[in-house]
C-alpha cells in the first residue's frame, strides 16, 4: 500500500516520470488497476485540488499534476479494455455555437477527469441538437456548456430549452460556465448548476453524484 | 499634409519582441500575482511558450481617425448599452478619436489548439496566457502609435492622453463591434467578425483611442457592473 501513497505524493508534485513508473510497478506488484487509479490517481488530483483551492497551488501546477495523472493512466488503460475506465458520472461538454473559445472549457475537461469523470469533448461553435443528441447516445448525466461572450451565452438557454422539450429534465443536468456565465444567469435559463471555475466545476458535479 | 495623413488611417506592423509580454503579466493571467514564484518547471514551459510566441506571433493593427458624430453612433450601436457608462462620460470631452483593431494572426491560436489536442496542454495554456498578453501589449502599441503621430502632426500637445476603450467593457455592448468592423475595415489586416460578433483570430482586440486631456480619463469605478468587474484598479488607468 505504500506505493500508492508514493503515487499520490508524486501525482501532487506533478512527477509525470516518476508516477508512471511507480503506477506500472504497482501493477507489477499485483494491485488492482482499479485501486491504483483512486487511491492513487485520483487521490492525488483530489489532493491538488484541495491545494488549489486553498492557494497553495495555481492551474498550472494542476496542469502538471493532471499530465502526470495521464503518463499513469496510460499503463491503466489496457487493464480497462473490456469494461471502460471506471467513472463516477459521465459529461458530455462543449463550447456553444458561435463562440470559438475553448481553452476555459479544455481545463474544466482535464480537471473532471483527473476527478474519475468521464469526459466526452465535442468541441467548440456546437449547436444546441448536436449537443442533446450526443448526451443521449452516451447516456451521459451531465451536459456541461461554456460560453466566453454574452452574446453566445443565449445559446445555453436554446440547449436547457431543447432538454425539456426531450423531456430528459432530472435525468441530463445541465452545468454553465465561462468567463460573462453568473449563478444568476444560470438561474434564470433554468440551467442545473453552474461552476465559477474548473476546480469548483469538479466540486459541483461530485456533489451531484453525491461524492 | 503629409503628417495629418499620417494620423487618419494606419496599418501597422510590429515585431513579435515588441509586444513580448512581460512574464509578470503572464503569470498574472495564470492567476498567479504579486510575489508568488512559480515552480521551476514552470519557468521553463514560460520559455518555452515565449519563444513560440516570438515565432509564431505576426502582430497587425489599424487604426483609423473618426469624428465626434461617426463615434457617437459607433458607441450607440444597437442601443444596448449600460445606461451609464464611463465612456459615455469621457469621449465627448475627446480632442482626437481613432477606431482601432489589432491582432497577433491566426498561427499562434492554431498552434494552442494542437498543443492541447496532443495533451500538451501545459504549455498549451501557458502559450495562450502569453498570447493574450501579447495581445494586450499590442493594444498597447497602437495607443501608443495613434497618440505618438498625434504630437509629431501637431495636432495636439505632448501633455495630452491617450487611451482605448473596448465594446464588451465598461457597460460599452459588444453590439457596437458591428458599426466599428463596418466604419474601420479591419479585415485588411485580416480580422473578421462572425455572426455572433465574435473576432477571428481569436487574440484580437478592437475599439477606439481617446485623446484629450488626461483628466478626462478618470471616472469613478462605482458604476453597477464595477462590482462584478474582476480588473478592481482598471489596468492601464494609471
Ligand atoms: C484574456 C482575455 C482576452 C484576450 C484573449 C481572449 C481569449 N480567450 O483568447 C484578448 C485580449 C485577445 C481578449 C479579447 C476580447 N475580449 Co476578452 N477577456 C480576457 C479575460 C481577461 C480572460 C479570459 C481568459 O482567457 N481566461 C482564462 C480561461 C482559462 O478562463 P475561462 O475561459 O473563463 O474559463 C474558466 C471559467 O470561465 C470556467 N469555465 C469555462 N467554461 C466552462 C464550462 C463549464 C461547464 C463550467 C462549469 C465552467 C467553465 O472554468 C474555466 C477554467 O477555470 C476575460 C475576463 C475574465 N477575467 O475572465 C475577458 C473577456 C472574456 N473579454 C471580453 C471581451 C468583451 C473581449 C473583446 C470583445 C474586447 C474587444 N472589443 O476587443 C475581445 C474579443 C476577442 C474576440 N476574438 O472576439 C469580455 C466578454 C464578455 C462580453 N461582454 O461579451 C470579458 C469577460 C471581459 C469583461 N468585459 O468582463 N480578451
Amino acid at each position: 500500500m505504500e506505493i500508492l501513497a508514493s503515487i499520490v505524493q508524486s501525482l501532487e508534485e506533478g512527477d509525470e516520470e516518476t508516477v508512471s513508473e511507480l503506477t506500472r510497478e504497482a501493477l507489477g506488484q499485483g494491485l488492482k488497476a482499479r485501486d491504483i487509479l483512486d487511491k492513487g490517481l485520483i487521490a492525488g488530483m483530489n489532493a491538488v485540488g484541495v491545494k488549489f483551492r486553498e492557494h497553495e497551488v495555481f492551474l498550472p501546477d494542476v496542469l502538471l499534476s493532471a499530465k502526470a495523472m495521464n503518463a499513469g493512466m496510460k499503463h491503466l488503460k489496457p487493464h480497462f479494455a473490456k469494461e471502460g475506465v471506471p467513472n463516477i458520472g459521465k459529461v458530455v461538454l462543449g463550447t456553444v455555437h458561435g463562440d470559438l473559445h475553448d481553452i476555459g472549457k479544455n481545463l474544466v475537461s482535464i480537471m473532471l477527469k483527473g476527478a474519475g469523470f468521464d469526459v466526452v469533448d465535442l468541441g467548440k461553435d456546437i449547436i444546441p441538437e448536436a449537443f442533446v443528441d450526443a448526451a443521449v447516445r452516451e447516456e451521459a448525466g451531465f451536459l456541461g456548456l461554456s460560453a466566453l461572450l454574452t452574446t453566445t451565452m443565449p445559446v445555453m438557454k436554446d440547449v436547457v430549452d431543447l432538454v425539456k422539450k426531450r423531456g430528459l429534465s432530472g435525468k441530463l443536468r445541465v452545468i454553465v460556465g465561462g468567463a460573462p456565465v453568473s449563478e444568476d444567469y444560470a438561474r434564470q435559463i433554468g440551467a442545473d448548476l453552474y461552476a465559477f471555475d474548473a476546480a469548483s466545476a469538479v466540486d459541483r458535479l461530485k456533489a451531484a453524484v453525491g461524492r | 499634409m503629409m503628417l495629418e495623413d499620417l494620423t487618419m488611417r494606419q496599418i501597422l506592423r510590429f515585431s513579435p519582441d515588441s509586444v513580448r509580454p512581460e512574464r509578470a503579466a503572464v503569470l498574472a493571467l495564470q492567476g498567479m500575482s504579486g510575489d508568488i514564484e512559480p515552480d521551476p518547471r514552470l519557468d521553463a514551459y514560460m520559455d518555452k511558450a515565449l519563444d513560440l510566441l516570438g515565432r509564431l506571433c505576426e502582430p497587425s493593427a489599424v487604426y483609423q481617425m473618426v469624428s465626434m458624430p461617426e463615434f457617437d453612433g459607433v458607441f450607440r450601436g444597437s442601443g444596448l448599452n449600460e445606461v451609464r457608462t464611463p465612456l459615455a462620460g469621457i469621449y465627448p470631452h475627446a480632442q482626437a478619436m481613432a477606431l482601432f483593431a489589432i491582432t497577433l494572426g491566426g498561427p499562434v491560436s492554431r498552434r494552442i489548439a494542437e498543443l492541447f489536442e496532443a495533451d500538451d496542454f501545459v504549455l498549451g495554456y501557458v502559450l495562450d496566457a502569453a498570447a493574450s498578453a501579447a495581445a494586450d501589449r499590442c493594444a498597447e502599441a497602437v495607443q501608443e502609435a495613434f497618440g505618438g503621430a498625434l504630437v509629431a502632426a501637431g495636432r495636439v500637445p505632448s501633455s495630452r492622453r491617450t487611451l482605448r476603450y473596448s465594446p464588451g467593457y465598461c457597460g460599452w455592448h459588444i453590439s457596437a463591434q458591428r458599426g466599428l468592423f463596418d466604419l474601420l475595415k479591419p479585415e485588411v489586416i485580416g480580422v473578421t467578425l462572425g455572426k455572433s460578433l465574435l473576432m477571428e483570430p481569436l487574440k484580437s482586440v478592437s475599439g477606439v483611442l481617446v485623446c484629450g486631456e488626461p483628466g478626462i480619463h478618470e471616472f469613478k469605478n462605482a458604476f453597477p457592473f464595477c462590482g462584478r468587474c474582476s480588473h478592481r484598479t482598471c489596468r492601464g488607468r494609471r
